[in-house]
């Protein structure tokens, strides 16, 4: 063993490494037991119950029933609290950092629910064959009304890459450009309209209310927007200002007869 | 040099390192013909033999080794079972290579020690502990193969090269297989040990002085050194010195010949017993007599016996900042005293070396120091307390340098060696994007804390393993995306993992030509150390 490999195992690994015998091995089991034991085994049992027992059939085809009808409905809301509680995040006016650690946690956890629910809407709308598989992916093919679930298309798309892309964010952070991390991340701005202008129209007919409160949402997210804009101005000068102020420098040297870089 | 380990000096009779000016390495039969055959002392005449020349651990806590004997053989006798023999040769202070030389260069003799223990207490199994890789490894396992007596008995445990994997409890830890850390609540490992059995736990240096004081008994053993503390001690003099060594002195031995001896340049401070050691003010240095009164009557501590002189030539306290930050990245991360205080106590000694702590940040300094101490575990704390407080002491003038001008003018140099830690990743900051949203200070206070305009100041230092997780959420959540994680490139890292390497092979050369050496000098030696030459 060389011992550059040898130092690298050793700084990983906290345990020892025995030479001539093998220390007491026996955590590693233990934990494979655990995981035995509280997930494989209630999960297949759960499975084998749904597929062969009767009970389980009617249970299934209610589930199956009650998802295809409100996961898309459970997406939508959760795209919208993941929305607010993302822009939330980013307050520094009221918000402590501790408070916004807190309200991040929250907008990765309600993004993944949201993904999840979207993943169960795509999945079943495709098992009731109102949607093709490709339809899942690729935009504006469907068969009777074509726009608007092209819209849902678009919105997926973006919604899988923008959470994509924010789990593996420590990435971007350490890479040449870390600004493109907030380029792809501010899509959401474009898929969340999407997302709710494929709800409101793609489907069954929504009730007013229904309407009245997206459109309160879409209103509250743009001040809140105005207000983030706003607030980022104040604290950091853009490019296009730094340069322009150094121009002006640059001028009034010139006038004063400097030589310039 | 050899397999990157310094040169072995000695000053008086040679002991531990009788026979190393011969051969760079000893075989068993070298060893044989320079050391003879393995006494026998039972039990009770190897206690009253090391009662007699209060032989002390030689790992840095110099407890009577003769008490642990006792205390080991009477909790065997009680339980009625064999004890085991566990040499501590991890040697986690970057500033001491004297184990390792030893294991290297004489392993029979550590190995002796240990046998002659094992043969004492009716002990059948002894574990040899060793840290991270180097030299010495390869060395002590191909002289357990060739010794027939310790063939089938003893294990060789490596465990991580940190800091903390040398404190008693944290070895038993990982010979045991857990994970090598400090156990909250102290168990003797006379009492519990390997596998719950009573055991000998001493460190390598102190099985080889076990080794000589069998083979020469009491009178030939105190035939040098002072008479509260007969023998000889095994110093690692590093640092400035230009010819840093291993030395073998007759305990003593005024600190001024050994610095004399490795070449040491007047000194700004001498540094005693390593990074849980004391610094020691240059003006004194020449006459104090190394041994544990002493250097204890000079303010310092025996320790392990590491010594560290370093120049004008280099910032004193830039040098003291690194360690700090070192010790504080070498917590377990177990105690919270320890966990936060320590990174508090480096932050303050960083704050007075760039001069930014303002009138009172010697005050800061000394006070988050004393927070710590006895607040852990572990001596960690305790340790860390005494090396920054007697930094302070003894770098008075250099601390009104950077108090009042930010800079004593020297530049740090690294003159104090640090472990291998360079591979770590750190954490740092890209400037131009950070707006001090300070949420990074919230995730991991232990590193990152804010300034005044509430920027973050991140400590200089990389993330230790229980801070892993922080650092990288740290990472995940800045908002401006400004912190990041780096590991530095592997330039230098490369060429030191190379030599080691390199010198694995080396005992395999050395032995070849043993053979035509002079073997027959076991009487002339025995005749040196006895004082009669």
């Amino acid at each position: 063993m060389s011992a550059s490999r040898d130092r690298a195992t050793q700084l990983r690994d906290p345990g020892p490494r025995a030479e001539d015998e093998d220390p007491p091995r026996h955590r590693g089991a233990f934990r494979l037991l655990l995981f035995l034991a509280f997930f494989v085994i209630p999960v297949l049992a759960c499975g084998a119950a749904a597929v062969y027992t009767g009970e389980g059939h009617t249970i299934t085809a209610a589930v199956q029933r009650f998802l295809l009808f409100y996961a898309g409905v459970f997406a939508l809301v959760a795209l919208t609290a993941a929305v607010g509680a993302g822009l939330l995040a980013t307050d520094r006016i009221i918000m402590s950092p501790g408070h916004r650690i807190v309200m991040q946690a929250v907008h990765r956890a309600i993004s993944l629910l949201a993904l999840a629910a979207l993943a169960t809407h795509i999945v079943l709308e495709i098992m009731a064959h109102k949607a093709r598989t490709i339809d899942a992916f690729v935009p504006f093919l469907a068969h009777g009304r074509t726009f608007y679930i092209g819209l849902g298309t678009i919105a997926s798309d973006l919604v899988v890459l923008i959470v994509a892309t924010g789990l593996v964010r420590r990435r971007f952070a350490r890479g040449r450009a870390p600004w493109s991390w907030r380029l792809l991340h501010a899509t959401a701005y474009l898929a969340w309209p999407l997302a709710i202008w494929h709800g409101l129209l793609a489907g069954r007919t929504a009730k007013p209310y229904v309407d009245w409160s997206y459109g309160a949402c879409v209103a509250a997210v743009l001040l809140a927007l105005l207000v983030r804009l706003a607030a980022t101005a104040r604290t950091r000068p853009s490019r296009g200002r730094r340069a322009s102020s150094q121009r002006r420098t640059w001028a009034a040297a010139k006038r004063e007869g400097h030589e310039l870089p | 040099m050899t397999g990157g380990l310094p040169e072995v000096l000695r000053i008086g009779p040679a002991r531990l390192t009788a026979g190393l000016d011969r051969w760079d390495r000893m075989d068993l039969a070298s060893h044989r013909a320079v050391f003879g055959s393995v006494p026998r002392p039972s039990a009770g005449q190897l206690i009253d033999m090391a009662e007699q020349v209060d032989l002390r651990g030689r790992g840095g806590a110099s407890f009577p080794l003769a008490r642990k004997l006792q205390a080991v053989r009477s909790a065997a006798q009680t339980r009625r079972c064999r004890p085991v023999i566990l040499v501590n040769a991890t040697e986690g202070e970057p500033g001491s290579a004297k184990d390792k030389s030893l294991l290297f260069r004489s392993p029979h003799l550590v190995l002796d020690g240990a046998l002659i223990a094992a043969e004492a207490l009716d002990a059948r199994r002894i574990v040899v502990a060793v840290a991270g890789s180097g030299p010495h490894i390869g060395s002590v396992r191909a002289a357990v193969k060739t010794d027939p007596e310790l063939a089938g008995r003893t294990r060789i445990v490596i465990v991580p090269d940190r800091f903390v994997s040398g404190e008693g409890g944290a070895l038993v830890n990982a010979v045991n297989g857990r994970p090598a850390l400090p156990p909250g609540r102290k168990v003797r490992a006379s009492d519990r040990g390997v596998d719950g059995l009573p055991t000998l736990l001493s460190n390598a240096e102190t099985f080889a002085q076990l080794a000589t004081l069998a083979m020469l008994d009491a009178d030939g053993y105190a035939s040098v050194g002072t008479r509260s503390e007969p023998g000889t001690v095994l110093l690692t003099v590093g640092g400035s010195a230009r010819r840093p060594a291993v030395v073998e002195a007759p305990s003593g031995t005024p600190l001024g010949e050994i610095l004399d001896i490795c070449e040491v340049a007047p000194a700004a401070g001498v540094l005693v017993g390593g990074y849980h050691g004391a610094w020691l003010p240059p003006d004194a240095t020449e006459t104090i007599p190394v041994s544990r009164s002493g250097l204890a009557a000079a303010g310092g501590t025996l320790g392990p016996g590491i010594i560290l002189p370093i120049g004008p030539q280099t910032c004193a306290l830039g040098e003291v900042a690194r360690v700090a930050a070192y010790l504080a990245e070498e917590s377990s991360g177990q105690c919270g005293p320890c966990m936060l205080g320590l990174p508090a106590v480096a932050r303050s000694v960083a704050a007075l070396v760039r001069g930014s702590g303002g009138m009172d940040s010697v005050d800061n300094a000394r006070r988050r120091a004393a927070m710590v101490r006895g607040r852990g575990a572990c001596a960690h704390p305790d340790g860390a307390f005494r090396f920054v407080a007697s930094a302070l002491d003894v770098f008075a003038d250099d601390l009104a340098a950077h108090t009042f001008r930010g800079s004593c003018g020297h530049p740090v140099r690294g003159t104090l060696p640090l472990g291998g830690a360079e591979t770590q990743a750190r954490l740092t900051v890209d400037w131009t994007r950070c707006r001090g949203h300070g949420l990074c200070a919230k995730l991991a206070p232990e590193v990152i804390q804010l300034d005044e305009h509430g920027y973050p100041d991140i400590l200089d230092m990389p993330v230790p393993p229980w801070l892993t997780r922080q650092a990288g959420q740290a990472v995940e959540m800045c908002p401006a995306l400004a912190l990041r994680l780096t590991t530095p490139l592997p330039s230098g890292r490369e060429a030191a993992l190379a030599a080691p390497e390199a010198a694995l092979a080396a005992p395999e050369a050395v032995w070849d030509d043993v053979w035509d050496q002079d073997l027959s000098v076991t009487e002339s030696w025995i005749a040196e150390i006895g004082g009669t030459a």
